[in-house]
């Protein structure tokens, strides 16, 4: 009822297919540069805590047990292993973040991301419920925030765009909010 | 204040119910909340009850310590039904307070309401009683129920929250209805829903239920019948084992002959009994299920102990999802599943489902006809299928678990018989399998509706309209895109169908029509 004033001076005419704006490769809005940085500082993290934690605990437990003697394959086998593993993720991840990006349409919004697992996820304004702009605070030290859509039917958020720039993600809440219920 | 007169309707017993203050359920609501919390309370104490009767000294600890939780249980239920009132505001938000330790007020706008369904359970029946339950969508709280109403108000409860309430009883629907439903059928049908348009579109006679029950699971009942035997059974068996030791030589030797035979027997027996426990489940499920078209709404009413009757508008059906087994088309039978918008779509499994089982292609047709006049098959639909590399992703598929073990036992025993046999049957069964699934996989779509056709052995076929999907995504992993197929996932408020293995551009295609028929649709859509 409320958006009856609006929609006074709205109209919406039937497209024909063929002048629908059909998704472009190239149109999609890349995340910005620092965001990547995040993710790759918290990739190397995650890649070498489990090694350095795996040596310092086999080497107090042999420290309080065994005398001195290191169990150097104990802790440098599953470090190895878990090295590689990662090594192949941080280098899957330099090649997938290029391929994460938004794209703003005049009557949805779409998101892509993945290199090996490829999605991209399409809402259209007038099936969205509401919207939400979420930062952590990691995302705050960089000036970053993730933007959550959901629509009706399941409980979780269904579009989730991480690590856009704050302002970014203020303006296309804003502009979601103004559309829905057109 | 004075009341909105639309709220205060007549219901059949010429009583007048009045919602504009808050108000309680009926009084012998009191023992439908004690049995819901008698029954809650010993499923959460279960394991320290089993724990506490196996330990002998404990005895009495247990007495005291059920007496003291009996008494808590009475005062809490009776607590709880004081504190829940209903009533209805501002001539269409549903406002109920309750809680006993934490208070809470929710409100319903009447828009927000999905569906609307009443239950009776044995408890209620007996009770003259029955239960409503309030399905919402998107929403924190996903459902609520409202146990024990006389079934006059209970019907005018509905009427009243149902989205459209377009059938105000007239005069000569009192007849109509009371001529087209036999005294013998369930009482909730002299309901002031009935209106001279209701069309009966399916019920099920005792011979429908008979092959319903036919064509259940034996298999999974069979198993729940020998699991139950077994956990029963296993004090018998020790007794058996026992009088054996004690027996003769040469009777040992004659039993152990004949167990093979008893082996035989046995399975003869589960069989049969995983055939009874379906046709009893089949009976007390679907006993006179009836599904009828009320002017814009979907009824379904079934049950044998404990009554459902289920209603939804037309336009909030998301998907109509169509399954047979092989053993329900040797029959002639499909089931249905009309799905609705939920609050989580895949997680809960207590969601309210309306299940049609035992539909006859006559049926099925006479169903469709409410929804579309377009048959799948007619010229303007145009037949998408997989990508032709699907063929041999399927091959492989069927392929994968005949050979692994195969190739496991050669490389542990070399080439034997078995390997052999697994070998030589497996991979020409996959082989076939694989292009059988491969052709059974289609989708049909003319751009207003789409058919999702899935499965050769079971098989599913599901019906959506693309104006009602929520989003729309396509997802490629690295086989995929090296061959240029995609996934095309439609999420519909309740659910979601996929268009599996289809050429990449297709995809994107159809999503980009799909939008457009989303973002021009408009109307509603739930």
């Amino acid at each position: 009822m409320e958006s009856d004033s609006r929609a006074l001076s709205w109209h919406n005419d039937p497209v024909p297919l063929a002048d629908w704006p059909a998704l472009r490769e190239e149109s999609f809005a890349p995340l910005p540069q620092r965001y990547r940085r995040l993710r790759m500082m918290l990739l190397v993290v995650l890649a070498v805590a489990p090694p350095v934690l795996a040596f310092l605990i086999t080497g107090l437990c042999a420290w309080f047990t065994d005398g001195f003697r290191m169990p150097w394959l104990a802790a440098g086998g599953p470090s190895v292993v878990w090295s590689l593993v990662m090594s192949g993720v941080l280098w899957a991840e330099r090649r997938a973040f290029p391929l994460r990006g938004y794209l703003l349409r005049e009557h949805d919004l779409t998101f892509r991301k993945g290199w090996l697992f490829r999605s991209r996820v399409t809402v259209p304004f007038n099936r969205v419920q509401h919207s939400e702009v979420v930062q952590g605070p990691l995302q705050r030290w960089k000036n970053l925030s993730t933007l959550k859509i959901y629509t009706a039917g399941s409980s979780g958020a269904n579009l989730s765009i991480a690590g856009l720039d704050d302002e970014v993600a203020q303006i296309l809440r804003q502009t979601l909010n103004d559309r829905i219920g057109d | 204040m004075r009341w909105p007169k639309s709220c205060v309707r007549p219901s059949t017993t010429g009583s007048v119910i009045d919602l504009s203050t808050p108000q309680r359920q009926h009084i012998a609501g009191l023992v439908i909340f004690l049995a819901f919390n008698i029954g809650r309370t010993i499923r959460a104490f279960f394991p320290i009850l089993i724990a506490l009767t196996v330990a002998e000294n404990t005895r009495l600890a247990i007495a005291d310590g059920s007496i003291a939780l009996g008494v808590l249980v009475v005062v809490f239920t009776v607590l709880e039904f004081l504190r829940f009132r209903y009533h209805v505001e501002k001539d269409n938000v549903l406002v109920v307070t309750r809680g006993v330790i934490r208070r809470e007020r929710l409100e319903i706008p009447f828009s927000r309401i999905q569906a609307v369904h009443l239950t009776r359970s044995v408890l209620q029946r007996l009770m003259g009683l029955t239960g409503v339950s309030i399905d919402t969508a998107g929403s924190a709280e996903s459902e609520l129920q409202i146990r024990a109403l006389r079934s006059a108000e209970a019907h005018a409860l509905r009427q009243l929250l149902s989205p459209h309430p377009s059938h105000i009883p007239q005069p000569e629907a009192g007849s109509t209805a009371t001529r087209r439903h036999a005294p013998g059928s369930s009482v909730l049908s002299a309901s002031p829903t009935e209106a001279a348009s209701d069309r009966p579109l399916f019920a099920l006679s005792s011979r429908d239920l008979l092959r319903i029950g036919l064509t259940m699971n034996h298999f999974r009942n069979g198993m729940i019948a020998f699991g139950g035997v077994v956990g029963l059974g296993g004090q018998v068996t020790d007794l058996i084992v026992g009088r054996i030791e004690a027996l003769p030589a040469w009777q040992v030797t004659l039993f152990g002959l004949l167990s093979g035979l008893l082996w035989f027997a046995g399975i003869f027996f589960f069989a049969g009994l995983g055939i009874f426990i379906s046709m009893l489940l089949a009976w007390v499920q679907f006993h006179g299920l009836r599904l009828t078209l009320a002017g814009d709404r979907l009824e379904l009413a079934s049950g044998l102990l404990k009554r459902n009757e289920f209603a939804i508008l037309l336009r909030k059906v998301q998907i109509l999802r169509w399954r047979s087994s092989w053993l329900q088309r040797a029959f002639g039978l499909e089931s249905l599943s009309i799905l609705q918008a939920r609050a989580s779509s895949e997680a809960d499994e207590k969601a309210v489902k309306m299940v049609v089982p035992g539909l006859r292609p006559a049926d099925t047709q006479a169903l469709l006809t409410i929804f579309t006049d377009i048959d799948p098959s007619s010229a303007g639909f145009r037949e998408i299928r997989p990508i032709p590399f699907h063929l041999w992703l399927m091959r492989f598929a069927y392929a994968l678990p005949m050979a692994l073990p195969a190739l496991a036992l050669i490389t542990l025993a070399g080439w034997t018989i078995l390997p052999l046999l697994l070998l030589g049957g497996g991979l020409p069964f996959a082989w076939h399998a694989g292009r059988w699934a491969h052709e059974a996989r289609m989708v049909r779509t003319d751009g207003h509706v789409v058919w999702v056709y899935e499965g050769w052995w079971n098989q599913t076929r599901s019906f959506l309209q693309p104006h009602q999907l929520q989003r729309i995504s396509v997802t490629q992993h690295f086989l995929q895109s090296r061959r240029g197929s995609a996934h095309l996932h439609l999420h519909t408020a309740a659910g979601t169908s996929t268009l599996r293995h289809i050429d990449a551009q297709t995809a994107h295609a159809l999503a980009d029509e799909f939008l457009a028929r989303v973002e021009t649709h408009r109307g509603p859509w739930m």
